[in-house]
């Protein structure tokens, strides 16, 4: 029996590349099988075990080379983490804190202050959420290995029309929250359709805004509030966002988390065979 | 001949190895090397993700079995794959003959007929 030691460094190597895929553990023991054969064999020709183990080693190829052949799509994507993704992660742990204080700061707008720097500083966590929100989710669809295919450009253009439909028609709320639920229903599936994430915390991000809008439709049925000079009644507006913010930063977080918990893969060029 | 050589014939040439009954990913490396006669020099590990991808296509599929205490996957032609294969296999022809027709000089290309 060989000394376990390059193979093994190898084959640890290969797995921290492919990073927490669910296949990750067949394919390393598919690479396990090769390389331990491949390794007996030269040994059959009378080569020492080290050697016999490097050979094997070389011709496997290189491990980041492997992970990423390993990690290519079918839309030619690379599902691997990056150092966009892993910035992706920052920004949707800071999207999943703006969201909920964006209903905080209007509810306190309405109540105390309705002065323009108070006004300013809701338009700048609005517009922190939308941007960090864009970012996270192309984000998850890049570390799910979407790069500029067609899924990608409608998932990843419906998060910034809601993100521009948010910042400049906040009211318009009953639209560009759908807009968001869309991309990311695109962007869940694509990742769990490409095994590299399956945690249920990420159907909050798809479920949040469907039940702000069930939640809107019950608070203005029960008239919750005063009611304003349209006849509508905000409260009731502001229920349903609050539910809807909250879920979504509980869908957010530990997506953040866990892309910004990823080792980066740092490689040049794909080099896919076939 | 470098991998990048093989780029877009590896599927015929795995498909056809796999054509004489199932085999682990060592046994269809082993075998490709074997009947090209080292002419072909790619990094092996880059061979699996060919295996996984015609899988997805449905024209493989594969078991795993414990050989000798380690796990081993082991592929198979499908229905699917055996018509994917004479297809390459047909299209492949009509392309070397095509080719060998021109460099040779011999011949007139495109055939009349």
């Amino acid at each position: 029996m060989a000394e376990p030691d390059l193979i093994q460094a190898y084959l640890a190597e290969l797995h921290r590349c492919l990073g927490r895929r669910q296949d990750a553990a067949e394919d390393v023991a598919e690479a396990a099988d090769h390389l331990w054969e491949a390794a007996e064999h030269f040994e059959r020709s009378g080569v020492d075990q080290t050697a016999a183990q490097r050979l094997a080693l070389e011709r496997f190829g290189d491990p980041i080379a492997v992970a990423r052949a390993l990690s290519i799509t079918s839309t030619g994507g690379t599902a691997m983490p990056t150092n966009f993704t892993r910035t992706a992660g920052t920004a949707a742990v800071v999207a999943a804190i703006c969201w909920p204080v964006t209903i905080l700061v209007s509810v306190l707008l309405d109540l105390f202050d309705s002065s323009l720097p108070a006004y300013l500083l809701f338009a700048l966590v609005v517009g922190v959420a939308s941007v960090t929100t864009v970012v996270a989710l192309a984000g998850l669809n890049a570390r799910a290995g979407g790069r500029r295919d067609p899924w990608t450009l409608i998932a990843v253009g419906l998060a910034m029309v809601a993100a521009l439909m948010l910042v400049v028609v906040t009211w318009a709320w009953l639209v560009w929250v759908q807009l968001l639920a869309a991309s990311a229903l695109m962007i869940v599936v694509r990742a769990r359709s490409a095994h590299v994430r399956s945690s249920g915390s990420d159907w909050l991000l798809v479920a949040a805004w469907p039940l702000a809008l069930l939640g809107f439709v019950v608070a203005d049925r029960m008239r919750l509030g005063d009611v304003d000079t349209y006849g509508d009644y905000p409260a009731a507006a502001t229920a349903g966002l609050a539910i809807g913010t909250v879920l979504f930063a509980a869908g957010l977080l530990p997506v953040g988390r866990w892309l910004q918990s990823e080792p980066v893969v740092h490689v040049a060029e794909p080099q896919p065979a076939g | 001949m470098k991998g990048q050589a093989l780029k877009g014939h590896l599927d015929l040439l795995v498909l056809a190895v796999l054509a004489d009954g199932p085999k682990h990913g060592y046994a269809v490396i082993d075998e490709l090397r074997g009947r090209s006669a080292d002419a072909f020099d790619l990094p092996e590990g880059t061979v699996y993700p060919v295996l996984h991808r015609l899988e997805k296509a449905g024209q493989l599929t594969s078991e795993w079995v414990e050989v000798g205490g380690r796990r081993r996957r082991t592929y198979r032609l499908t229905d699917r794959g055996r018509a994917a294969l004479a297809d390459e296999r047909a299209g492949w022809q009509k392309f070397a003959d095509a080719v060998s027709a021109v460099i040779s000089g011999g011949a007139p290309w495109p055939n009349p007929t």
